[in-house]
């Protein structure tokens, strides 16, 4: 069977077989249907959605927020086929190796494995999201044309290059539902079904396998999926929530002995204005305002801290963005000029702009997902969100900005003015990247984590995760590429399971 | 060999009134410097230097709550000794610690020391 199944039109009490059960039809579900393709084995997957937004299919989204104000948990993320990157910006970049690296001055931080590990995938990941050639920080070279970046004084700050997702025969970024849909559907062995919504997984009574899914539409309809191995894939919020809400074997739900299933959870803050940004001669390369358009690469110029000044100040990732052009006050006014002066410096045509940013969360294991009281249209318990964001988050950026200002004197380019301080301030100007992670997080040790190296559940032997849940440490970097990547790492690891 | 031209009324003329844009203009170009404010005091010799030492006393009183004024000139003329006020920026500006928040603005803490005797003086 293949081609786009409605799940509404399956008569209830069905009992399907297969091979590889794929839950969630978003970037790493579709990734790794794709990336299996080419096998022998049967896969099914369920997507929850249609082809397009339905607010019936959203609603099922819908949870409680609590502590740190963040976003409402359906509004973050879109529940039909393509999932979340029917919305997103396209910006994409690799972690870099130290997002990795277990530190001891960031607890919980590293991941089971290098980045050598994942980076193979990198290449096909690349093709995937459409991004052009794999170029990134030697982005300079292929955006001279327009520019050269800001010379900054040696330090811990350099210009670091994203490029940007652009779908075929589109000016959106790519939307992988659509992009995506007719390779799907022209799998041999796959069958897509769409409206179909996975309710529970059903563990074997000795709580080492997944034995079957129940599966329900929302127009009443219930069947069962009977899969050898079985991916959950279907985002950082539903994954956790899946495995939560399976409670009937394993009392506090599947792979949660040692509670860590819905803890850790992540997002990048992308506050607004953080700092403002002088150049004293006024020349600033278009890259780093605008996104640079090379044929079918797009770059565009960031401020990053150097895995070095990570490591050397105990700072997380970061990426500093450069805005609009705004207007100094009289003060900054007097900054620039007094400054440029003793620099011997002419600062007549300087310039200033605004700076924004992506931030990398510390791991904070009471950031934390759990099942509320109520149930959606399903039966399926809803979300509660504990959103926390520690001060520290947000000094640790600042020492980031702090940085750049001193190479931008040092190099006698520049300076620059910190906007944000308090608590209250970044609040202010508080954004998010909608990049949720790591809820069911990535350790060899089964006490630190829900999933092994290869993605799979501890102590369930058929039961597999994909997407940025598994991210123990998340960079500053956005997650699609990477957990695209990931999911077909994934793949490699599944083809083992069926010799 | 010719004989020299003869200027006429006209050109003479001509000739005076651009003298007197150019004199009115370069006057204008002068005016700020011929109307700025002066430092006094001690350390006035320093803050003269600057081109617009008003906008550096802007700086230094905003810089005030966090630099004393006492701390600031010992400071300062332990570094100087004859140095120029750039090569202790040049000092401060290698290493975070050497740089001070001015309401946000990161400044070479002897920029920021200067302008708190600017602030004091003007």
């Amino acid at each position: 069977m293949s081609g786009f199944i409605d799940a509404r039109a399956v008569p209830s009490g069905t009992v399907i077989e297969t091979d590889v059960a794929i839950v969630g039809g978003g970037a790493a579900g579709i990734s790794l249907a794709l990336a299996l393709a080419p096998t022998p084995l049967r896969m099914v997957m369920l997507e929850s959605g249609g082809l397009g937004f339905d607010s019936k299919a959203q609603a099922l989204y819908s949870g409680e927020e609590s502590g740190y104000p963040y976003l409402k948990l359906d509004a973050s993320r879109l529940r039909y086929l393509g999932g979340s990157t029917n919305h997103w910006g396209g910006w994409s970049r690799p972690l870099s190796e130290i997002d990795f690296e277990a530190r001891d001055w960031m607890p919980h931080s590293g991941w089971p494995f290098p980045r050598r590990e994942i980076a193979p995938y990198f290449k096909r990941a690349q093709s995937l999201v459409e991004c052009g050639p794999f170029v990134y920080d030697h982005g300079a070279r292929w955006a001279r044309s327009q520019g050269a970046p800001l010379p900054l004084a040696e330090g811990g700050v350099y210009t670091s290059w994203f490029q940007f997702s652009r779908m075929r025969g589109s000016v959106l970024p790519t939307h992988f539902g659509q992009r995506y849909g007719d390779d799907i559907k022209r799998i041999p062995r796959l069958s897509s079904f769409l409206h179909a919504n996975v309710t529970a997984i059903r563990l074997a009574p000795d709580a080492g396998r997944v034995e079957r899914l129940d599966i329900a539409t929302l127009s009443g309809k219930r069947f069962t999926l009977k899969p050898k191995l079985t991916v959950l894939a279907c985002g950082a919020m539903e994954n956790a929530r899946l495995l939560l809400a399976s409670n009937d074997v394993a009392s506090q739900g599947i792979g949660n002995g040692a509670d860590l299933v819905g803890r850790f959870f992540a997002d990048h803050p992308i506050p607004r204005d953080t700092a403002t940004l002088v150049v004293f001669d006024g020349q600033l390369a278009p890259f780093y305002t605008n996104n640079a358009i090379l044929g079918s690469l797009i770059l565009r110029a960031t401020f990053s801290p150097t895995e070095d000044f990570q490591r050397r100040r105990k700072i997380p990732a970061s990426l500093t963005t450069v805005e609009n052009e705004v207007k100094l006050d009289e003060l900054g006014q007097a900054a620039v000029v007094t400054v440029a002066n003793v620099l011997g410096v002419d600062a007549t045509g300087a310039r200033a702009f605004s700076t924004g940013c992506g931030m990398e969360l510390v791991p904070d294991p009471d950031r934390r997902l759990t099942l509320s009281g109520e149930h959606d249209a399903l039966g399926l318990p809803r979300l509660k969100l504990h959103m926390r964001v520690a001060q520290s988050n947000f000094d640790h950026y600042r020492t980031a900005l702090k940085e750049l200002g001193r190479q931008l004197l040092a190099a006698r380019i520049g300076m620059i003015r910190l906007n944000r301080k308090s608590r209250q301030d970044w609040i202010g100007v508080m954004d998010w990247g909608n990049h949720h992670m790591g809820t069911t997080r990535m350790a060899a040790d089964p006490k630190q984590g829900v999933v092994d190296g290869d993605c799979k559940v501890h102590g369930i032997a058929n039961l597999f995760v994909a997407g940025s849940s598994v991210f123990p440490t998340y960079g500053a970097s956005n997650p699609t590429l990477n957990l695209v990547a990931l999911a077909l790492r994934l793949a490699t690891h599944v083809r083992k399971q069926f010799p | 060999m010719s004989p020299p031209p003869k200027l006429s009324r006209r050109t003479l003329t001509l000739g005076a009134m651009a003298a007197a844009v150019a004199a009115f203009a370069g006057g204008l170009y002068e005016l700020p410097k011929l109307l700025r404010r002066h430092a006094h005091g001690e350390h006035a010799a320093l803050i003269n230097l600057l081109a617009d030492p008003d906008a550096a006393a802007m700086v230094g009183r905003a810089a005030k709550s966090d630099i004393a004024e006492e701390s600031a000139a010992a400071d300062l003329k332990t570094r100087l000794k004859g140095r120029a006020l750039a090569d202790l920026a040049r000092e401060d500006d290698a290493d975070l610690d050497g740089l001070v928040e001015v309401e946000g603005w990161m400044v070479p803490l002897a920029i920021a020391e200067l302008c708190v005797l600017a602030a004091q003086a003007m």
